[in-house]
């Protein structure tokens, strides 16, 4: 049976969500054995060329050359697929640079030289090309991506599962850090990755971005972190952290 | 002979992040020779400015995913020291086996998914099935071991939620340690392999010696993390306290690299393990200093190729501190990580750790319990100009042969410093 035929490529990012393939150490020569990979520069010298089936395409489009890749990468793949928050929802650096940012932003950090980069704002993968699925995570989880890559294949829509980091936080019994007064993010967060950050203890940062509802929860969450005495300032730093998309916390999360 | 002739690589592979090399050829003479680094920029020290303390390390660890614990682990040191905390040693010492977790990765990952491909002339580590199944596997199993080291200690493999500003969550608990240490005979059978791998055969690829080094040191012990650098140049020593790295250190803004270039005292130097082994090598654990003396020639040939070899000898030595580690924390347990408070909410600060790839510098000013001011070194940038004379050397060595044969032995330069490209532009 022919193998379906795979492109793994990064943009700008940490490449996380590609390092979480590789770090399916146990299972890794499977995908060779499942895929052709035609492309995959990280882990492969050369590229065949032609079409795909499927790409893998993780990071933000922050450069005129991250654009030209995405689009010919568009062009030759039947189905692309976003991995990770920077390609979902734009990423981290989405808040170190947006429109009025960029300019006086890149001459801080380059000077005069700034003119030889040709950078643009960080955005998402579905802002410049259509997007056949997102898989939400920062890193991603492999298995999601394993799952969601073989269902694709065989035209199966992958089930999209929307619950809250706390439904996972709970089904683990973690004693609830809302209630203690830390600043966790679990109501507002989509779940999927076991809520790893609470269940040590840690309150959760938002990294798998919001709920679909995401900006009408805001305020009602606000309030509840007000309740436990913390300040707005506070409150807006926590949430524009992975949360800048929205237009509340976009305002005040200007890095002066 | 008196044409002009470019040699290409735009978009180099089995490296972590953009980069290509452009070398021009005129009358058989190398004109010029660039390491172009057209990775994005993301703004890291923007983001981290005018952000509460206890947000910081969350976000910079994004700056990297194959050192993310590196970047955690040397934030919240850089804020604990701006704001005057001081942590427990079950703390201090339970960083230092995350941190000895994710050098075990990294060295792995590098070893043999990214560089061995090259010494056995293939395109992939996949490539190497059925052949070196065993050598593939091992690898793979020494890359499991240093990412279960992180996933126990710090809660995941990257950007991991412990430890955090003070001490850490809930830890790991005892029984998960004693599952790291199952590993290790394994984990030593890989990193032996590795050095008869990288210590053998080489690639054939003109190279010079390399004469500039810089690494972390520290006098009780060889330094995957530090308060002072030193600085190896062609013999001769000089210790850096890190309070002083922005007087030595200079970084400046090239037009083909978004990431910039350093240099002390205009000269280029060297991070990594192969800095590391020639500034602090008699410090190496008793078997690792075995390792090294078997292979002693090689590295002492101080090229590229001797920087994998050296990580191959570092690998060794991270498994015997990580057995002695977790031998020594579960002895102590429970272990007291309780994050422990700050004495003020304005200072300086400055954090120094040896990340994979070298030298990892975060210096923040804190003022109001806020980071306003932040800079951050990567150990890529660090050496993005030792890594262009090598190209310019080896380009030299090659020049008038065909560009198709040029190419792809340049590309192993770069490979062997084992570039974080991502982490060099930030």
């Amino acid at each position: 049976m022919k193998r379906p035929k795979l492109l793994i490529i990064g943009l700008t990012g940490c490449w996380g969500d590609q390092l979480s393939i590789l770090n399916f150490e146990r299972e890794l020569h499977l995908l060779g054995e499942l895929f052709e990979i035609v492309s995959w520069p990280m882990a492969v010298t050369g590229d065949a060329g032609g079409s795909v089936d499927v790409a893998l395409v993780e990071g933000s489009v922050c450069t005129e050359e991250n654009l030209r890749t995405l689009r010919k990468v568009r062009e030759r793949a039947a189905k692309v697929i976003a991995i990770g928050n920077c390609a979902t929802w734009g990423g981290v650096q989405y808040l170190g640079a947006r429109e009025n940012d960029l300019e006086s932003l890149m001459r801080e950090v380059y000077g005069k030289p700034a003119d030889y980069f040709d950078n643009l704002v960080p955005a998402p993968l579905k802002k410049h090309v259509k997007v056949d699925l997102d898989i939400l995570g920062c890193p991603v989880e492999p298995e999601d991506v394993l799952d969601k890559l073989t269902a694709l294949l065989k035209g199966i829509p992958p089930t999209r599962r929307v619950f809250p980091v706390c439904v996972q936080c709970k089904y683990r019994e973690n004693a609830c850090l809302l209630i203690e007064g830390k600043p966790c993010l679990g109501p507002i967060t989509m779940g999927g990755c076991n809520a790893r950050h609470p269940s040590r203890g840690v309150p959760c940062v938002g990294c798998r971005g919001p709920m679909p509802d995401g900006e009408s929860r805001i305020e009602a969450y606000s309030n509840i972190l007000k309740e436990k005495g913390l300040s707005e300032d506070f409150i807006r730093d926590k949430l524009s952290a992975f949360f800048g998309v929205f237009e509340g916390v976009k305002e005040g999360a200007d890095n002066g | 002979m008196g044409k002009k002739v470019t040699v290409n690589q735009p978009f180099l592979s089995r490296v972590e992040g953009h980069g290509g090399i452009t070398v021009d050829f005129k009358n058989g003479e190398v004109s010029e020779a660039h390491v172009k680094i057209f990775e994005g920029s993301r703004y890291f020290e923007k983001i981290a400015t005018g952000r509460y303390v206890e947000q910081v390390p969350e976000l910079v660890c994004r700056i990297c995913s194959i050192c993310s614990a590196s970047h955690k682990i040397v934030s919240i040191q850089a804020l604990e020291d701006a704001l005057g905390i001081e942590v427990s040693k079950d703390t201090r010492d339970l960083r230092k086996l995350l941190h000895f977790g994710g050098l075990l990765e990294s060295h792995a990952l590098h070893l043999f998914l990214l560089a061995l491909p090259d010494y056995e002339g293939v395109p992939s580590a996949l490539h190497l099935l059925p052949r070196m199944e065993r050598e593939y596997h091992m690898g793979m199993e020494l890359k499991h071991l240093g990412n279960r080291i992180q996933e126990i200690v710090g809660g995941h493999t990257i950007h991991m939620p412990e430890p955090v500003l003070g001490g850490f969550g809930s830890g790991p608990t005892a029984g998960a340690i004693t599952e790291i240490l199952r590993g290790i005979d394994a984990g030593l059978e890989a990193a032996n392999r590795a050095i008869d791998l990288f210590g053998g055969d080489q690639p054939e690829i003109p190279l010079d010696e390399i004469v500039s080094f810089v690494s972390a040191s520290d006098d009780e012990e060889y330094a995957y993390m530090g308060r002072k650098l030193v600085l190896v140049r062609e013999g001769k020593r000089e210790e850096i306290p890190l309070g002083n790295y922005l007087h030595r250190l200079h970084e400046k803004v090239v037009p083909w690299s978004r990431a910039k270039q350093c240099t002390v005292d205009r000269r280029s130097f060297m991070v990594g393990a192969l800095a590391r082994v020639t500034v602090n090598g008699r410090q190496l654990s008793r078997d690792a200093l075995g390792s090294l003396q078997s292979v002693r020639p090689m590295i002492e040939k101080r090229n590229a190729l001797s920087n994998n070899l050296a990580q191959a000898v570092e690998t060794v030595d991270l498994l015997n501190r990580v057995r002695e580690l977790c031998l020594t924390l579960l002895g102590r347990f429970p272990l007291n990580l309780k994050p422990q408070t700050r004495v003020r909410e304005y200072g300086e600060g400055f954090g120094l750790v040896e990340a994979p790839r070298g030298t990892l510098i975060h210096h923040y000013r804190v003022e109001n319990g806020k980071v306003v001011w932040a800079n951050i070194l990567t150990p890529t940038a660090l050496h993005l100009a030792s890594m262009e004379e090598r190209v310019f050397y080896t380009a030299r060595s090659l020049a008038g042969k065909d560009p198709d044969e040029i190419r792809p032995l340049l590309e192993i330069i770069p490979r062997a410093y084992d570039p974080c490209i991502s982490c060099s532009v930030h």
